[in-house]
């Protein structure tokens, strides 16, 4: 099923298909027809609707020493309805290195058009009212909102920006929250000097995929670093190729539960640098394969240079660390645990040392980078083969398996090798086990940065959540008492870690009475290898409730049942995505209360998901003095397609309502 | 001078001991239940001038556990008014030994994003040490200056539930001449007061309080913990001046803000008279005024200059069609007076789960919100102008039932602001459902809701797109599964707002077919969530905020051939704390059910508490009430 996920095409630029098409509005232009449609047909509930969107992105000679890149955006956007305002505050991003090479923002107009009496009437943004505001160390935020807003209004704005980053050629959304009418992007690349390649992803056709060739010269003119230097300039030829899409009525990107990230979804181009030529004796190349970019990332101070550093300073405290550890297991377990249980992870997100290992490691905190790579210095130390492995996180989405885009990637964990074994190592999240990975890591593969950078799958489907709960109920007077204990899953373990991590047991057994439909009583609770992660969580505890009533309606599944269909909305755009597959049971041993017999019980069945991609059954026998239920669901692997989504929602419709079937007891009289 | 003589003892007795956070200091009655406590403190405001103040911070709390990270996190605002500056961190361990300090380029420098505003002053710096070796003590010293001295900082030591206090001082020096009013809350005597001809100094000091725990339906906060807010009586602010000794006071200093700014355009001027002219009645006058402005402005909050305290004007609303609360207010009353109608500009304390701010007895500026109003006794009508949708004359529970500042010609007055009834507030619900052979429901459920209870029903008609509301409401109700297929909203705009709401609501399998036994729970959609917990001991009175009135009558038909084995028996509770009933009735192939529960604004003492867990309890089960039906023997 991978191959809906990972719909992404790849191509070197650039391949001809011609068609003719024109975006169907000018700038500036707005006519009193524009204001007719009330509705548009691409979204009908649309509360804002894109009319057009038009970018482009060229080459310029600079005067910084290199190219310039221009990137220029013109939207049309019409407001339907007051919900729709929001549309009308603007934000645009500027990268700004340290303060240093600014993008520049030029060019910038905003018009807001209402009808009124028939005529069209503009209202300009002033000045004043386009806000500047420092975002974070590498990013000032200009933003403003429409002026003269009203339902129908049509608002425009345009602007340049001016970006001395020549190799970040910016990418193109087609789709997002908003329906667009019209969504064109037209790139100009002097193709004999940078190779870029290119990523097309999503479900929508273009109306034009086209290009034409040119011919451009750049002048480049580099003043030097100081007043004193002397001003150099120098021409560069090249041919063009000038590429240009469009889509016309994109439907709006919408959220949907049990997604990994509905990035993967969106019709999108993206661009990648693979080399830049200036002249046949002077390449640089940016992407490479896998084993350059290794060997870059190897010779990167922040990442390789700080690893390999030997980490001479560490050598006391792995000493203290590992004292009395007999072999290599324990040796390299009790030093995985010494970052997992002293170190806080303040970004779970980072692929390089933000700071330096000696810092982070005086500070005991920083990003999952710092901490991984320190576990895998402090391996490496240790003489272990100990080697990052980097991936990108299921928000994050799916990281090209083939190409080394090192942007793609959002995390990195620890690969080593003890004896014949070889374990990923998260050490950045303080409730996960030896050799164990948080769900958010298994979004297909993981590539490991070493002499050979091998590929690691980490599918869902190869993961299991297993779930034991069973209950043991015996007959006192008027009453039934109960042992119930349950054995969690590697991720709901987690979970439970993180809960208890934060409540008394007995709170948390306070919380679960709660959660019980009738009064039981629950006593004795015991929660076994609470701060062994890499054991399966289990919680054991006593109940007892009142029997007495001449007739007695019983559901035998009272704890730990699935009581709402996770599944609730009708219909489904996109595939359902678990993180894991499930083999849940439930198991229940019972005395029949003294002075009682069995009137009714459920049926005992058993149901299949599409043939074998899931099994749901509850297997129910009595006599006269014992009952025994199985109440098992497995569901066998963790991606659905939408076509299978209602097949899913009826399964776990069932499930729900038989475990919530009753047994009847009837007072003997 | 012999009080004087020991005070200044106390205070080098006390920075000394203040020095080591060892945990042997710690006493267990403030660390039981706790997951942290604030080992000392001193915030020191030195008032230097009507238009100048200095505070200086400091503070030390050790942290116990991981939910107590969060008070080891250092933030703090300023703008242009209020500098921040000399900021240090310090961090230690168990024993009260040092581990490091913080350097100043570690303070993060963050531009405030409040999630509503476009443009704001503000910006924070903040800082943590990301520490995780439980117990750890972090302490943290800062001044700020303050050019105006309109709103000053209040002393608030013990700063959630679970967090205990060793030991915390509130220091306040003003000049010799200065009148300082302040109000104390929860503070067990009277602040040491020491007067000389260079200044005046106020101290307060709590000393090992203990940890409190949360309680369903506790009191505010300000009538648990001590705290003590302060205001001057002269300050000035941004170049103007003003004295704050009474609410009609402060109103004064309100008034020269908005001085000059209600000057309309011509074009609006003219568009007033033509939407009014024709009118003589008062109230559709304003009406037909406030309707203009949801039609043509829209809220954008812009948080610039005097602390945010100045409106934009008249003329700046009516050309960009856009303002904060202050600048739509401003504007509304200013449209209103070009009509010829009296209004008022308002200033008040919103949201519906925060203090609500006012004290009549101590002026001071503890507001976050403007409103309109044109005051006519009992018939005044109260305009929330940032919305585009609100009913005239609704308040709810974002501005209504507080006390709120109106500014009039002559200053500020206290008003109240409309408080909801049990009967302003229904919810009446008539259900019409049927269920089948296997235990599939179809149901049609009409609603009327009205006041604070149609608060929800008027956002998802207005604030949610019609996606956004259908998955909301496929989502929201407690059925194991279902679906909405259809819905309609109505509504009916008035003082007191109502929604009509039709929904079209099938459950497969929502009775349970067992053999030859059908299990029914028939009160479909209303029932109670709230189960208390017995086994602890009440401290705090409780508090009922809001008052409502549930009214349901279910009719549900099921298949023939059934006969019913077990009927719950009906329930009816009437007490101190509200009445409730159920009764259900099998008739034939027909289950009715009635459910009426009403609540109103109320304050019980904490002896009470055993008996409302009781009443809570009783009203769970008896909404989860089955009626169990065995097929007929042929």
């Amino acid at each position: 099923m991978r191959n809906i996920r990972t719909l992404v095409y790849v191509s070197t630029l650039f391949f001809f298909l011609s068609a003719t098409a024109q975006s169907p509005l000018k700038y500036g232009v707005v006519k009193p027809e524009d204001f007719a449609p009330t509705v548009y047909s691409i979204d009908s509930n649309a509360d804002a609707v894109v009319l057009t969107d038009i970018g482009s992105s060229s080459f310029e000679g600079g005067v910084t020493g290199n190219f310039s890149l221009v990137y220029k955006e013109q939207k049309r956007m019409r407001i339907m309805n007051k919900n729709g305002f929001d549309a009308a505050t603007i934000k645009i991003m500027l990268y700004i290195e340290n303060y240093a090479n600014e993008e520049k923002l030029d060019n910038f107009e905003a018009v807001t058009y209402n009808l009124e009496n028939g005529q069209v009437v503009a209202t300009k943004l002033d000045k004043a009212s386009l806000f500047k505001d420092k975002y974070d160390d590498n990013h000032i935020v200009r933003k403003f909102t429409f002026p003269n807003i009203k339902e129908g209004s049509i608002i425009e704005y345009r602007y340049t920006v001016i970006s001395p980053y020549y190799t970040h050629l910016r990418p193109w959304d087609f789709q997002a929250s908003l329906p667009r009418l019209w969504s064109e992007y037209t790139v100009t690349i002097p193709n004999e000097i940078f190779d870029y390649v290119m990523f097309k992803q999503g479900y929508h056709p273009y109306a034009i995929d086209t290009s034409t060739s040119g011919y451009e010269t750049y002048n480049i003119v580099d003043r030097g670093t100081s007043a004193s230097d002397r001003s150099e300039s120098f021409s560069l030829h090249s041919k063009t190729i000038t590429a240009r899409w469009a889509m016309k009525d994109v439907p709006a990107l919408k959220p949907e539960k049990y997604i990994t990230s509905l990035d993967n979804y969106r019709a999108r181009l993206e661009f990648q640098l693979k080399r830049i030529k200036y002249s046949e004796s002077h390449i640089v190349e940016y992407m490479g394969d896998w084993y350059q970019l290794t060997e870059k990332l190897m010779k990167f101070d922040d990442f390789g240079v700080a690893i390999n550093a030997g980490n001479g300073w560490m050598g006391d405290d792995l000493k203290k660390i590992t004292a009395g550890a007999t072999d290599d297991y324990s040796k390299a377990k009790k030093v995985y645990e010494y970052f997992r249980d002293n170190f806080t992870c303040t970004s779970h997100e980072g692929l390089y040392v933000t700071t330096t290992l000696k810092k982070a490691f005086d500070s005991k905190s920083g990003s999952v980078s710092d901490i991984n790579l320190l576990l895998v210095a402090a391996l490496k130390h240790l003489n272990f083969v100990a080697e990052p492995a980097i991936l990108s996180t299921r928000d994050n989405g799916v990281a090209n398996e083939m190409y080394p885009l090192i942007n793609r990637f959002n995390y990195v964990v620890c690969h080593v090798q003890v004896g014949d074994h070889s374990y990923l190592l998260d050490a950045s999240d303080n409730k996960m086990g030896f050799g164990k990975l948080p769900e958010e890591t298994y979004n297909g593969s993981a590539r490991v940065i070493g002499e050979i950078p091998i590929l690691i799958t980490l599918s869902p489907d190869s993961l299991k959540e297993t779930k034991l709960t069973s209950l043991f109920a015996v007959n006192e007077d008027d009453t039934i008492s109960a042992t119930l204990s349950t054995q969690y899953g590697d991720f709901e373990s987690r979970e439970m870690r993180e809960k208890l991590s934060k409540m008394q047991p007995d709170d948390y057994l306070k919380e679960v009475k709660q959660s019980y439909s009738f009064d039981p009583e629950l006593s004795n609770i015991e929660i076994d290898s609470l701060k062994i992660p890499e054991e399966p969580l289990g919680v054991k505890y006593d109940l007892k409730f009142a029997f007495s009533d001449d007739i007695v309606y019983f559901n035998p599944v009272f704890a730990d049942v699935m009581k709402e269909n996770p599944f609730k909305s009708a219909e489904r755009f996109y595939p359902v995505e678990m993180p894991a597959c499930t083999d849940d049971t439930y198991l229940l041993n019972m005395e029949v209360p003294k002075g009682y017999k069995v009137e009714e019980l459920p049926k005992s069945t058993r149901v299949m998901l599409n043939e074998d991609e899931g099994m749901f059954e509850y297997i129910i026998q009595a006599n006269a003095d014992h009952i025994q239920l199985r109440c098992r669901t497995q569901i066998k692997k963790a991606t659905f397609e939408p076509e299978d989504y209602e097949t899913l929602r009826n399964f776990f419709a069932f499930i729900v309502q038989k475990e919530g079937e009753q047994i009847v007891f009837k007072k003997i009289k | 001078m012999k009080t004087l003589f020991s005070f200044l003892f106390f205070c080098c007795f006390y920075t000394l001991q203040a020095q080591d956070y060892s945990m042997l200091f710690l006493p267990d009655s403030l660390t039981k239940k706790a997951d942290a406590v604030k080992r000392y403190e001193e915030l020191h405001i030195i008032i230097k001038s009507i238009g100048k103040a200095v505070i200086k911070h400091k503070y030390a709390v050790t942290i116990l556990n991981e939910q107590g990270d969060e008070y080891a996190e250092y933030g703090n605002y300023y703008d242009k008014l209020q500098d921040l500056s000399d900021i240090s961190g310090t961090l230690f361990d168990a024993f009260g030994k040092k581990i490091k300090t913080v350097k100043k380029r570690d303070i993060a420098d963050v531009s405030v994003e409040d999630g509503m505003s476009l443009m704001m002053d503000d910006r924070w710096k903040r800082h943590s040490f990301f520490w995780r070796q439980y117990p750890y003590t972090v302490e943290y010293e800062d001044e700020q200056e303050y050019s105006g001295t309109f709103h000053l900082p209040s002393w608030q030591p013990v700063e959630d539930e679970n967090y205990g206090v060793q030991q915390s001082r509130f220091v306040v020096e003003t000049p010799a001449d200065y009148q300082l009013h302040y109000k104390q809350f929860n503070y067990p005597g009277e602040p040491v007061i020491v007067k000389s001809a260079s200044g005046n100094t106020y101290t307060w000091e709590i000393k090992n309080a203990p940890p409190v725990a949360y309680e369903t339906f506790h009191p505010s906060y300000t009538e648990i913990f001590p705290s003590v807010y302060i205001a001057p009586s002269q300050f000035s602010v941004g170049g103007y001046t003003g004295n704050m000794d009474s609410w009609q006071n402060l109103g004064k200093f309100i008034i020269e803000l908005n001085n000059g700014k209600d000057v309309l355009p011509d074009k609006t001027k003219q568009e007033v008279h033509q939407l009014t002219d024709g009118i003589t009645d008062t109230k559709e006058k304003i009406a037909a005024l406030y309707k203009y402005l949801q039609n043509n402005t829209r809220y954008i909050s812009i948080q610039l200059g005097i602390g945010g305290w100045q409106p934009f004007d008249a003329n700046y609303v009516a050309t960009k069609r856009y303002g904060d609360c202050k600048a739509l207010s401003n504007y509304m009353v200013s449209l209103l007076k070009e009509a010829g109608i009296k209004a008022n500009y308002v200033l008040i304390k919103a949201g519906s789960h925060v203090s609500k701010g006012l004290w009549e007895d101590f002026p001071a500026p503890y507001f976050n919100h403007a409103v309109a109003c044109v005051p006519n006794g009992k018939d005044t009508i109260w305009l929330e102008c940032t919305s585009q949708t609100e009913a005239a004359g609704f308040m709810g529970s974002f501005t209504g039932d507080r006390k709120a500042l109106l500014i009039a010609d002559d200053g500020g007055h206290v008003v109240n602001t409309p408080s909801y009834t049990s009967n302003d507030n229904l919810q009446l619900r008539k259900i019409n459902a049927s269920i089948d052979e296997t235990g599939n429901l179809i149901s049609d459920v009409n609603t009327h809701f009205t006041g604070i209870q149609q608060e929800l029903q008027h956002s998802l008609i207005h604030d949610a797109s019609k996606e956004q509301r259908t998955k909301y409401l496929n989502s929201v109700i407690n059925l194991p599964t279902y679906n909405i297929d259809n819905y309609n909203y109505k509504e009916q705009p008035g003082i007191i707002p109502a929604v009509d709401e039709y929904l079209h609501i099938t459950s497969p399998g929502y009775a349970t077919v067992s053999g030859k036994r059908l299990f029914v729970q028939p009160n479909l959609f209303n029932k109670s969530t709230t189960k208390l917990s017995k086994d602890s001991v009440r401290k705090y009175p409780i508090e009922y905020p809001n008052a409502y009135k549930d009214a349901d009558t279910i009719n549900i038909t099921i298949p023939a051939g059934y006969i019913p084995e077990a009927i719950p028996s009906n329930t009816s509770i009437s007490n101190k704390f509200g009445t409730y009933s159920i009764s259900f009735k099998v008739t034939g192939d027909q289950i009715e059910v009635l459910r009426v529960q009403i609540r109103d604004k109320a304050r019980y003492p904490a002896s009470d508490y055993a008996d409302l867990v009781k009443f809570y309890d009783d009203i769970y089960k008896a909404d989860r009430s089955r009626i169990v039906f065995i097929k007929k023997e042929n």
